[in-house]
């Protein structure tokens, strides 16, 4: 080890990361009409300029004159970056004009794009390709209009995109979104077991009694769905901006129907018309449920559709916890412990989780 | 100097230019300036690009590729430009996830997949350079400052050891200095530092010695001779012919812990924007408050630099989301999860820093717990640590 080699190391490495600074983006806005795929696709001059001579007079800086003149080669060196398919069908790719665009305090050659698929995409396929080979860390960040509004990142590791037509996405993409909120949603899971654990019991003075069958079903599956429904009409009325709750208040509410519900477990208040019940603490969980949801982005053109498969997806879940839990739950209903352990011991541990987040959310506790 | 070349506009030029409009627009004129690339008798450019058509014809050669590594990451370091680094990580691509690969590969691969925050990755691949050659120097080095990064002081101090043996002395003593700076030997630390920092003729380790010395000196609390360090690093930075952006940094600290804020815009206008240097920009006008203006449109911008790194799915720099959080929104409640996370990650003094005054900020005094227990098993000397600490266990 020579002493040169070791301090140019010592130069590299004992500093910690430096920090980023703007990282190579190209932005890519498509969008499908008809047979004629059309758009805009920026990219850094810095990053263009790898690829084709920006700078020929070499003063280090590139000026629109300079990249006006290297319009031919840019293209070229785009063209060969970017493949469309309209269902396997090459989609002939062409740029129509070139201008200058923004993106933080980066400038962009800005290219109109245009390609002929012949026929309407039933699946428009996309190839990035751009840079990867010379910078890993470079990104193609897309925006595609068709049928809803859907983006997705280019990667070295992610080249390639297939996107079927439509509302037909947005709707399958959020019921899937809707299953995995009942699943992780502990709240709402928590709030589930309380309505479920007593359900193939009913309450005959003061004691639990066997219910039948059909009877247990049908119950669950009414009180369940009354609460999809509530929880879909409160959580459509905030996502698209016709209602504004505070969150603690809302957060705090959800703690108290969840505590409400283990309580009645407990000490019955209410047993008749539980569906109303359900209905009525559906609003406030679809409310709760919205705030967080804010991140979702509902697509553009694509909302109504998003929404339903939202709901749709929580409805699903909702069923399959319901058809998982009472086949079980009716196998052991006659055993005394189901009552002492499973209905009254599981009341109790969720009646104690639900009050702490009570008292959390409503003293607005920091979580750690 | 040569390496002195800015590719991003300077903050100063950047403040002004920040009104540029997300329109597409056709300039007025072909006169019109739009960006700057490497000028065409920059001679380090000049020998990346020399370099890099040599390793288009002969991809797998290590020697080659070491080579280009080495001089774009450098060059990532010195303009804050991560493109360099990308290009340092496509030239060491051929070795990735190689069961073989030569131990100057893994080295550079580990230093890349640090700059992304890779840290676990980056030890793995430091592991197995040091289990095929276990005293090579840089990889030691490599590893003392990862391990020192994670508050590993331990292991730190161990790879400082063995570097002992095998690197120029003051390479040596200096990788232990940083870790006693920070390990309860702050004394020694001081001592060795101000020592080399005077006598040593290598520009970067005299560099090194020197931001070592400042910013120790300002965790002890000796403002006055710390004032007087950090401008003698300025003139060793000078003297090394690059940007240090971890000093730089370091400086607006202590400007702005001292209540020197408006001294702050003035020490970074020479500098490329990087998101460090921004976040203590805004600060700085935030507690200045004389600029609304200046100030959203910094907030902007750094909430848009932000959003930008989110959409490019890459990891989430908590450490600078935690303190735009904490020190320009306000919002401590934001930024104490943010820091928490960060500190699971990075246990430098600054991230200890920073979860300290969030949690203060945000009156929970448990999640600071990690970090008081951290500063008892380092014995960290840090005043304002110390200073967080006294304040968080009055507020209890």
């Amino acid at each position: 080890m020579t002493r040169g080699a070791l301090v140019a190391a010592t130069l590299l490495l004992w500093a910690p990361a430096a920090p980023a600074h703007k990282a190579s983006d190209s932005y890519l806005r498509v969008a499908v009409d008809g047979a004629v795929v059309s758009g805009q696709w920026d990219v850094a001059l810095r990053d263009l300029h790898a690829l084709v001579n920006l700078d020929p007079d070499g003063d280090g800086i590139v000026t629109w004159g300079e990249l006006e003149r290297a319009r031919g080669p840019v293209e070229a060196a785009l063209g060969a970056a970017l493949r469309l398919d309209s269902d396997g069908a090459p989609c002939p790719l062409a740029f129509t004009r070139l201008r200058v665009d923004h993106h933080g305090d980066v400038a962009h050659a800005a290219l109109d794009l245009r390609a002929d698929c012949g026929a309407e995409p039933r699946a428009l396929g996309i190839a990035y390709g751009l840079l990867f080979d010379r910078d890993p860390s470079h990104r193609g960040l897309l925006r595609l209009q068709f049928g809803g509004v859907r983006s997705a990142v280019f990667t070295p590791e992610r080249r390639e995109l297939r996107v079927a037509r439509g509302a037909g996405v947005a709707l399958l993409e959020h019921l899937r979104e809707g299953a995995l909120h009942v699943w992780s949603g502990l709240d709402h899971l928590l709030f589930l077991a309380c309505l479920l654990l007593p359900a193939v019991l009913r309450r005959e003075q003061g004691r639990w009694v066997t219910a039948s069958g059909a009877a247990a079903a049908r119950d669950s599956i009414v009180v369940v769905t009354a609460f999809t429904a509530a929880h879909a009409l409160t959580l459509s009325l905030v996502l698209l901006d016709h209602l504004s709750l505070p969150s603690r208040w809302v957060e705090s509410l959800v703690a108290a129907t969840v505590v409400f519900a283990a309580l009645n477990n407990l000490w019955p208040l209410v047993q008749r018309g539980l569906w109303l019940l359900s209905a009525g603490f559906g609003l406030v969980h679809g409310a709760a449920i919205a705030s967080v949801l804010a991140a979702l982005e509902l697509p553009e053109g694509g909302a109504l559709a998003a929404l339903l498969g939202f709901n749709l997806g929580v409805e699903a879940a909702q069923l399959a916890v319901v058809a998982a839990w009472l086949p079980l739950a009716w196998w052991l209903r006659d055993r005394a412990w189901y009552r002492a352990v499973v209905v009254t011991g599981g009341s109790v541990a969720v009646l104690a989780i639900a009050l702490a987040w009570l008292v959390q959310r409503a003293l607005d506790l920091p979580v750690s | 100097m040569p390496t002195l070349v800015l590719r991003a506009a300077p903050l100063a030029l950047l403040l002004a230019a920040t009104a540029a409009v997300a329109v597409p627009h056709v300039p007025p004129s072909p006169d019109t300036p739009l960006a700057r690339v490497p000028r065409a008798d920059d001679p380090v450019q000049a020998e990346l690009d020399h370099l890099g058509a040599a390793l288009r014809e002969r991809p797998r050669d290590a020697a080659l590729a070491a080579r280009y590594a080495q001089l774009a990451i450098q060059r990532a370091r010195n303009l804050g430009d991560p493109r360099y680094a990308g290009q340092a990580e496509a030239a060491l691509g051929p070795w990735q996830g190689a069961a073989a690969a030569p131990v100057r590969i893994r080295v550079l691969r580990a230093t890349v997949l640090q700059h992304r925050h890779a840290f676990d990755a980056a030890l793995r691949e430091l592991d197995l350079a040091l289990a095929d050659e276990p005293g090579d120097a840089q990889a030691l080095l490599t590893r003392a400052t990862l391990h020192q990064l994670r508050g590993q002081l331990d292991e730190a101090r161990r790879d400082c050891r063995a570097l002992a043996a095998r690197a120029p002395a003051s390479a040596a003593l200096l990788c232990r200095a940083a870790v006693d700076a920070v390990g309860g030997a702050a004394d020694r630390a001081l001592e060795i530092a101000a020592r080399i920092a005077v006598a040593e003729p290598d520009p970067a380790l005299k560099l090194w010695a020197s931001t070592l010395l400042a910013q120790t000196l300002a965790r002890l609390g000796r403002d006055a001779d710390a004032a007087h360090a950090f401008d003698e690093a300025h003139q060793a930075m000078l003297e090394a012919g690059g940007t240090d952006f971890y000093l730089v940094a370091a400086h607006a600290d202590f400007l702005l812990d001292r209540g020197r804020a408006d001294g702050v815009p003035l020490l970074l206008a020479p500098y490329p924007a990087t998101d460090a240097l921004l976040l203590r920009l805004a600060r700085a006008e935030r507690e200045l408050g004389r600029d609304p203006v200046r100030m959203r449109s910094l907030r902007e911008q750094l909430a848009a630099r932000f959003g930008a790194s989110r959409a490019r799915g890459d990891a989430p720099h908590a450490r600078e989301e935690a303190w735009f959080a904490l020190h320009v929104e306000a919002d401590p409640r934001r930024a104490l999860p943010l820091a928490a996370a960060n500190w699971d990650e990075q246990r430098e003094p600054e991230d200890a820093r920073l979860l300290l005054e969030a949690a203060l900020a945000a009156g929970n005094a448990r999640a600071a717990r990690p970090v008081l227990a951290w500063m008892a098993a380092t014995g960290i000397q840090d005043s304002a640590l110390e200073r967080l600490r006294a304040r968080l266990e009055a507020a209890r």
